[in-house]
């Protein structure tokens, strides 16, 4: 078995110093869903000196568009969505504190110098395993664009989710690397 | 003629759409068993499992595969003498509409690419091919495909005196560029000839065809064969964490083009390959 590090959010600039790319990790606490339009909607609230919805200190961003959440369950199915798609709308995130993001996928080479520069992380989650995922979600609540439907901000409380560290903040890579440990 | 109702066909498009959104088909489902049984890589075997796993999940807790419950192809082949009494396109999307409502599954569509993308609310409008073919009754086949494994299609015109290795070559280019973008392992589908217009939909076909089924030319079952073995040989793997699954399988379908072109698309299908087909014999 892989050996996985329960760890408990919100993360801390301090917290994140002993994460190393490869690690897999298993996650409790809220994250925040949010993708394209959503992100979008941020940056231009930022720009306005407007209110947002959402703290970002130290906050975790999971790039997400949940399925409905059926009668019964704590959440529909979720995934992470494709996470380059918001490289260009990440640094004014960045700047208000977004500690770390969770999608799939390898990032562009700018993004990864925002991670040095912010102290950030990125961690990537299992795509199309959405119904497994689900299963680590104890609750799951759309709290700003709702009018986006699916591309709305979601509040999520995970419960031991699993991820890997994809890039830490000192420049590791899951990818290229082949870091992970056997 | 032989008459049959649209509303008929509109019972089974919705049958179809809940089948594949809770359900694995069979030849993926042996494929990924398969692939676990022979990975070495630790990381892989596991998220293998984690996939085989999640369709339990699905299938038993009526959560969808994916949270990308897709856009919905839907091809209908029209054997001979077939009538069909009715607005087909409107049944069709009466079906999407009412399944994506009833399963809790997530609409995805827009309806604007640029400006407002405002959803639909009803994951409409689907995407309907008709084709006819020399058989009895109707053929139905839905495909639902997600927008990250849309995002890596690509259209080439190449040179029509390209070498089959120049293929082999653009395919692992690209698949270690992008991939891991398109939750691999991932079945390749290519489209080689026909038209710019027409070689997409040959690789969309390549994509969801069975991939126990080989090509029928050698040539052409030789070069799905050599793809998929050089594309395996990248360490990639499953999620893009190393590993010899990179793909599952690769599939190619050809058809004649003019003599100054090769075209060439090149679709990519995530391991969560949501197909399933039937027929309705004519009354």
């Amino acid at each position: 078995m892989i050996t996985m590090t329960m760890i408990n959010l919100p993360l801390s600039e301090d917290k994140i110093k002993d994460l190393k790319a490869g690690d897999m990790l298993l996650l409790n606490g809220i994250v925040y869903g949010a993708r394209d339009m959503a992100h979008k909607r941020l940056i231009s609230a930022i720009k306005n000196n407007g209110k947002l919805p959402i703290d970002l200190k130290d906050s975790t961003i999971f790039y997400v568009g949940p399925s409905p959440k059926p009668p019964g369950k704590n959440s529909g199915s979720l995934g992470p969505t494709t996470s380059i798609r918001m490289d260009n709308l990440s640094e004014p995130l960045f700047k208000k504190g977004l500690r770390a993001t969770i999608g799939k996928g390898a990032r562009s080479g700018n993004f990864r110098n925002l991670l040095k520069k912010y102290k950030s992380i990125y961690l990537i989650t299992i795509g199309g395993i959405a119904a497994y995922l689900s299963t680590k979600v104890k609750s799951i609540k759309k709290i700003a664009y709702t009018d986006l439907g699916a591309e709305a901000i979601y509040k999520i409380e995970l419960d031991k989710f699993p991820v890997f560290v994809a890039y830490d903040i000192y420049g590791g890579n899951i990818f290229e690397e082949n870091l992970l440990k056997e | 003629m032989k008459n049959i109702k649209i509303t008929k066909i509109k019972e089974k498009v919705k049958h179809l759409i809940v089948e594949a959104s809770f359900n694995l088909p069979h030849d993926i489902r042996e494929a990924l068993e398969k692939a676990r049984d022979n990975e070495n890589n630790k990381t892989a075997r596991q998220i293998l499992s984690y996939i085989l796993e999640n369709e339990k999940i699905s299938k038993k807790e009526k959560l969808p595969l994916c949270q990308d419950c897709g856009s919905v192809y839907v091809n209908v082949f029209i054997g001979k003498d077939i009538c069909i009494s009715g607005d087909l396109g409107r049944g069709i999307n009466e079906a999407v509409s009412e399944v994506y409502g009833k399963y809790y599954l997530r609409k995805s569509i827009v309806d604007d690419p640029l400006y407002l993308r405002k959803n639909t609310n009803n994951n409409n409008p689907a995407i309907i091919n008709i084709e006819y073919f020399n058989g009895q009754g109707l053929k139905l086949e839905v495909n639902l495909k997600g927008g990250g494994s849309e995002n890596c299609s690509y259209l080439f015109m190449l040179n029509p005196s390209s070498a089959p290795e120049d293929i082999v070559n653009k395919v692992c280019g690209i698949v270690k560029k992008e991939v891991t973008k398109c939750c691999p392992p991932i079945i390749i589908g290519i489209g080689l000839g026909s038209t710019a217009s027409e070689v997409t939909k040959l690789a969309r076909r390549a994509t969801f065809r069975n991939i126990n089924k080989r090509n029928s030319n050698k040539d052409y079952r030789a070069l799905e064969e050599k793809i998929l073995e050089e594309v395996n040989l990248l360490n990639i793997g499953p999620q893009g964490l190393g590993g010899k699954t990179t793909a599952l399988a690769c599939n190619i379908e050809y058809r004649p083009c003019h003599m100054a072109t090769l075209p060439m698309a090149l679709f990519f299908g995530c391991h969560s390959l949501r197909r399933f087909s039937s027929k309705i014999l004519p009354p």
